[in-house]
């Protein structure tokens, strides 16, 4: 324990292999006596062949053009609920009006997927926000909000179906009291 | 969804089928008890015989006050077989008669007009002979030559009497005598081959000359002059004669005079009278006298006089000869006794009973074969072998000087006890008929948890502390016993309670079906029947005395907080402790003149009043009070005038309303909603989710009125705050001698009659109209307005008031409900209707019908009686939701629906029910004039109990046998995993 204990101690030196893996070899670049297997063109040597290539070298697209794409990208994603309205709603007839384990998860999801979308707005169209396109954004984050509250309408006429939404009188049944009458009879003939 | 249907409707039919079920099969005999009564025997039709000449065993056969013919079982006190002689719903005034040949297998009734005669075995009838309205048999005898004929005198066929000799196996009448003018027809003896008639002559002054003829027993032809005996000094009525000993070797006919000093005897077609003095020795004169004889013609003729005076009885054992003599006496004894004559062979018994002792004595010598001490009283103290009425006695010579004697002693409460060799055996409560109503109440607790905890909170914090730990120790008296009784508990409910351990203590049970029913009957007695453990009786007492043919008129039962107030006409009402059955206190009736009852009302301030009702149906004097606003009294009279008095208008009643039917209408009944009919939804969800609003009012009167001339019968649905008649249906070509029955509960009301069946039947012929006559049951729903979710003209309102002005439309009429009825075909008649009551009234009501054809009690289920059943089409889909199927005319009781299911009550008129503290259970009692019969019902299944089929054994095993493989799997898991995680 004493010996345990000493300050003087080193401890071993690390096993080979630990050093290996922690440096491992540097990788030559270009070992240009190293000829390319056939068919392998090194794009890196593209410079050399550019005059060949029939496409001109990309330019770097401008802030305008990535902010049009950006909106383009987050168009798509605000109107994706929409794209799955019909599936859902062709489900949602399919599964009758029953309650049974499937219709209630099904319906459970319809509920959830448009809730979680509403309050994750912001969160999913970080990435196409910047300077340029945080106007025009606004517009379809409403549009993504819209397409969600469509998407849970769905849901609510398809809870309506089955009957769970308290919209009928007899829902409203256990509240109302029966009406007393202000007379007081007493019963003589017995 | 429209494929669907045909298979749907089936399915619900099944469903609504299963469950409305009455009583399952493991229940019967369990759940329900039944007392199968006969009334209380008379002396003169009650005696032992063979069923037939070969059975070895006799029964016991009686023809009871309430005319019910039955054999009982002498070894346990079982009815055999009985038949009611008498139409419950007619009163009866005769005693009938009842005879039965030595070695014969039949018995002979007549009761009124009727002469029947049944097989003494089963019980079914063999013949009968009816001599019309009008006919009064006196009297029916065998004759003695192998009881071959039966011999039937009767009245009332022109002026003088008609003896008949009748065939005693076919009742085909051999020949007819017609004789006496002016005479009053006594008895037909019947002695070897000779047959005598006596009847009763007046004579010029005073008294009756007992008239004796003989007729020839081939061609009923009179045989020489007819005898007058000289008794017009003694004779003033029948009673005077004590005995004619029809059925004897020697027939003879004593007779006594007012003051009960003499005996005259005469031995039939002589005309000598013998002349007895009547003992009174010892300064007391006789009250009664009464004469036995044995019964079978081959016993010598000896007989018995009983002398009862006041204090003490005692009497003397003649035998007739060639003169009649005094053989011996026996001594004064104390108190009322009760003697029988017996015979086996020619030899003769008298058995002796009296408070102190039995004995047996035979008719040649006084000297006493067997004597039995004093018992006490028997069966658990219910039975009080003082005052014993009358008495029939079997004796049975064992050899040597051992002999085996049976006993039936009727009691003066009406009850029938069997003695065998002066033990108790067993004992029939036949004072339990004629009960007039009855009430459930609750058991009283033993100490009421409720007060103790009242207590402790009006104490301080220490003193409450100390209170409930004297309490807790005070319980530990009770931890031995219960600890006692715990392993039976256990191990019976783990094995099927077989019933068999029921708990005889009266405490209440944890579901509310152990409760208690009392009864009153129209002979003044009081009982209670405990309704958890088969209908045993708790206690009976004479809680009134009466005198002779008055009948106790009980109006109802209250059940109050540890007692029951018994309300009865005039005013006259008793309270009496639940539990033992002594009476707290006792008001006679007839108090007030034309006073009627009384009703108790709660005034303003929260008192309780007593409101006296007059026999015309007005109010008495009313005591000083404030009452409510809007306070009403309704009455009926005997005027068939319902009337409706304001009480809060001033210090007087005044006269609110009055309802008077239709010309040639009588009001026959008036019916409210039950005390207790609570409501639980106040609209009915109907298939599409809408609701129709019931029409809940707890002042609607259902009242019946018949048109006797017209025979028609209509119904008024009255609300009794205004008097307004809400809804009325008429029925015409009604029979209203047969039963009509009717209730009314919640928003629905039914009847059940036997009328036309279409009002549409006037054009066909007459013959067509008899044919569409039929028993109907009617039911109609009343709803607040035709269309859901509407509430009518008052909409949300949360009150109203069918008197004042600002409730009703302008021109002071309100919205009518709106009546749904339907109308249902069914087999027999009803004579009563009840309703079931559960806790809330969530369970679906059921209708407890009476039905007297089968003697059955059947619970119909509302489901069945919709009256919005989809009429000649098939229910829809949401009709089907709301659990409607499609109507058909014809509602037939299926044998499921019958409460009683093998039992057959006899002569039952009403039915009372309770709540048990289950919401799916009611309590049944049905009463009546002869039986009492004891119940449950689910109407639709026991949903909140666990059925018998429910294994407890099979779920704890279940538990065990799982806890036990988790514990043994647990390490080869815990292994397996951690091997998977070294592996990954």
């Amino acid at each position: 324990m004493a010996q345990e204990s000493q300050p003087k101690h080193l401890p071993p030196p690390p096993p080979k292999w630990v050093i290996n893996l922690n440096s491992p070899p540097r990788r030559k670049a270009n070992n240009t006596h190293v000829t390319n297997p056939p068919g392998y063109t090194e794009a890196s040597s593209g410079k050399r062949n550019a005059a060949s290539s029939k496409t001109p070298a990309r330019k770097p697209p401008s802030t305008a053009e990535t902010d049009t794409l950006k909106l383009k990208k987050s168009w798509e994603l605000a109107l994706a609920p929409a794209k799955a309205l019909p599936m859902n709603a062709i489900m949602m007839y399919m599964s009758g009006n029953s309650l049974q384990i499937f219709s209630i998860m099904m319906v459970f999801m319809l509920f959830k997927n448009p809730i979680t979308g509403i309050f994750t707005t912001n969160e999913v169209f970080r990435r196409f926000e910047s300077e340029g396109t945080r106007k025009q954004l606004w517009v379809v984050k409403a549009c993504y909000v819209l397409m969600n509250c469509v998407a849970l309408a769905l849901g609510v006429w398809k809870v309506n179906g089955m009957g769970l939404l308290p919209t009928t009188r007899s829902d409203w049944l256990a509240w109302e009291t029966e009406r007393q009458p202000l007379e007081r009879v007493i019963f003589a003939f017995r | 969804m429209r494929l669907c249907a045909p298979i749907l409707l089936p399915i619900a039919a099944l469903f609504y089928a299963s469950l409305c079920h009455a009583i399952f099969a493991d229940e019967a005999y369990q759940t329900d008890s039944h007392h199968a009564l006969l009334g209380p025997p008379q002396a003169h039709t009650t005696f032992f015989h063979r069923p037939s000449a070969a059975s070895k065993a006799s029964l016991l056969y009686t023809l009871s006050e309430k005319l019910v013919l039955g054999a009982i079982n002498p070894k346990d006190g079982a009815v055999i077989w009985r038949q009611r002689l008498a139409d419950s719903a007619h009163n009866y005034t005769t005693p009938g008669l009842l005879t039965a040949g030595e070695g014969g297998d039949t018995l002979v009734s007549a009761v009124d007009g009727k002469v029947q005669a049944w097989d003494a075995t089963d019980g079914r009838l063999v013949w009968e002979w009816d001599g019309g309205d009008g006919t009064k048999v006196v009297d029916v005898t065998l004759s003695a030559e192998s009881g071959k004929y039966v011999l039937v005198l009767s009245e009332g066929e022109g002026s003088g009497f008609v003896v008949r000799n009748l065939a005693a196996d076919t009742g085909e009448v051999f020949w007819e005598f017609g004789g006496g003018s002016g005479d009053a027809p006594y008895a037909v003896v019947s002695s070897q081959d000779r047959i005598f008639t006596v009847s009763l002559h007046s004579a010029l002054l005073k008294g009756l000359k007992i008239k004796v003829a003989e007729l020839a027993p081939s061609n009923g032809k009179q045989i020489g002059q007819s005898i007058a005996l000289n008794s017009d000094s003694d004779v003033t009525s029948e009673a005077s004669i004590l005995h004619i000993g029809a059925n004897s070797g020697q027939p003879f006919l004593i007779w006594t005079d007012k003051a009960l000093k003499t005996l005259k005897v005469n031995k039939i077609g002589t005309k000598q009278i013998t002349t007895l003095n009547v003992p009174s020795s010892s300064g007391e004169s006789a009250e009664k006298i009464i004469v036995h004889t044995p019964r079978s013609p081959t016993a010598r003729p000896h007989f018995l006089v009983h002398y009862q005076g006041v204090d003490s009885h005692w009497a003397e054992v003649f035998h007739v000869d060639t003169d009649i003599k005094k053989a011996y006496d026996l001594p004064r004894l104390g108190g009322k006794g009760a003697f029988s004559a017996s015979s086996q062979g020619s030899n003769v018994y008298f058995a002796r009973h009296t408070a102190f002792e039995s004995i047996l004595v035979s008719s040649t010598g006084p000297s006493i074969l067997s004597h039995w001490d004093i018992r006490p009283k028997s069966h658990g103290g219910m039975v009080d072998p003082q005052d014993i009425s009358h008495a029939t006695s079997e004796v049975v010579s064992k050899g040597g000087s051992t002999y085996a004697v049976r006993s039936a002693l009727t009691l003066p409460s009406g009850d029938w006890e069997l003695i065998r060799n002066g033990d108790p055996y067993w004992v029939r409560p036949e004072g339990l008929t004629g009960a007039v109503a009855a009430a459930f109440v609750e058991i009283p607790k033993e100490e009421n948890l409720a007060d103790e905890l009242a207590a402790e909170s009006h104490r301080s914090v220490i003193a409450a502390y100390v209170h409930r730990v004297k309490r807790h120790a005070r319980d530990l008296q009770h931890f031995p016993s219960w600890a006692q009784t715990l392993p039976a508990r256990v191990l019976g409910s783990f094995l099927g309670d077989k019933a068999g351990s029921q708990d005889q203590s009266l405490r209440r049970d944890s579901f509310g079906f152990h409760k208690i029913v009392i009864v009153a009957t129209e002979n003044g007695r009081l009982a209670a029947l405990d309704g958890g453990t088969q209908g045993r009786i708790i206690w009976s007492i004479q809680a009134v005395t009466l005198k002779a043919g008055e009948k106790w008129r009980v109006l109802n039962i209250e059940a109050e907080q540890n007692t029951a107030l018994v309300r009865c006409k005039e005013g006259e009402f008793l309270r009496v402790q639940t539990n033992t059955g002594t009476i707290v206190q006792y008001q006679p009736g007839g108090l007030i003149k034309s006073l009627k009852t009384s009703v108790s009302i709660t005034d303003a301030s929260g008192e309780r009043l007593l409101i006296p009702v007059n026999d015309d149906g007005s109010i008495g004097e009313l005591p000083k009070a404030d009452f409510e606003i809007g306070t009403t009294i309704v009455t009926d009279a005997e005027d068939n005038v319902v009337r409706g008095w304001a009480l809060w208008k001033g210090s007087k009643p005044t006269l609110a309303w009055q309802f008077t039917p239709a010309l040639g209408e009588t009001v026959k009944t008036v019916t409210t909603r039950p005390s207790h009919d609570p409501v639980a939804s106040i609209g009915k969800v109907l298939g599409d989710r809408n609701v129709l609003y019931k029409y809940l009012n707890p002042n609607v009167l259902l009242i019946t009125a018949l048109g006797t001339e017209a025979s028609t019968a209509t119904f008024y649905i009255l609300d009794s705050a205004s008097g307004a008649v809400i809804y009325s249906a008429t029925h015409a070509g009604v029979d209203i001698s047969l039963p009509i029955a009717s209730t009314v509960s919640e928003n629905w009301f039914a009847y059940s009659l036997f009328s036309e069946t279409s009002s549409l039947s006037q054009d066909v012929s007459e013959i067509d109209q008899q044919k569409l006559k039929g028993y109907q049951l009617v039911v109609s729903e009343l709803s607040e307005s035709p269309y859901p979710n509407d509430r009518g003209s008052l909409e949300t309102s949360s009150n109203y008031s069918s008197t004042s002005p600002a409730f009703t439309d302008g021109d002071g009429t309100y919205d009518a409900p709106h009546v749904l009825s339907q109308t249902f075909l069914i087999p027999g008649p009803i004579s009563s209707i009840s309703v079931t009551s559960t806790l809330q009234g969530i369970t679906t009501r059921s209708l407890l019908c009476v039905l007297p054809d089968t003697n059955a009690l059947v619970s119909i289920s509302r489901a069945f009686l919709d009256p919005r059943r989809p009429v000649g089409r098939d229910a829809t889909a949401a009709e089907m939701e709301e659990g409607l199927f499609k109507y058909s005319p014809m509602l037939d009781f299926e044998p499921k629906w019958i409460l009683t299911h093998k039992r057959e009550l006899m002569s039952i008129s009403e039915v009372v029910t309770s709540p048990s503290l289950l919401e799916s259970t009611s309590l049944v009692f049905a009463f009546g004039d002869v039986d009492l019969f004891l119940s449950r019902v689910s109407p639709i299944g026991a949903f909140d109990l666990l059925g018998k089929g429910f294994s407890k054994l099979q779920l704890v095993l279940t538990v065990v046998a799982l806890a036990v493989g988790t514990t043994v799997v647990a390490p080869f898991v815990r292994k397996k995993q951690i091997d998977g995680t070294w592996k990954a």
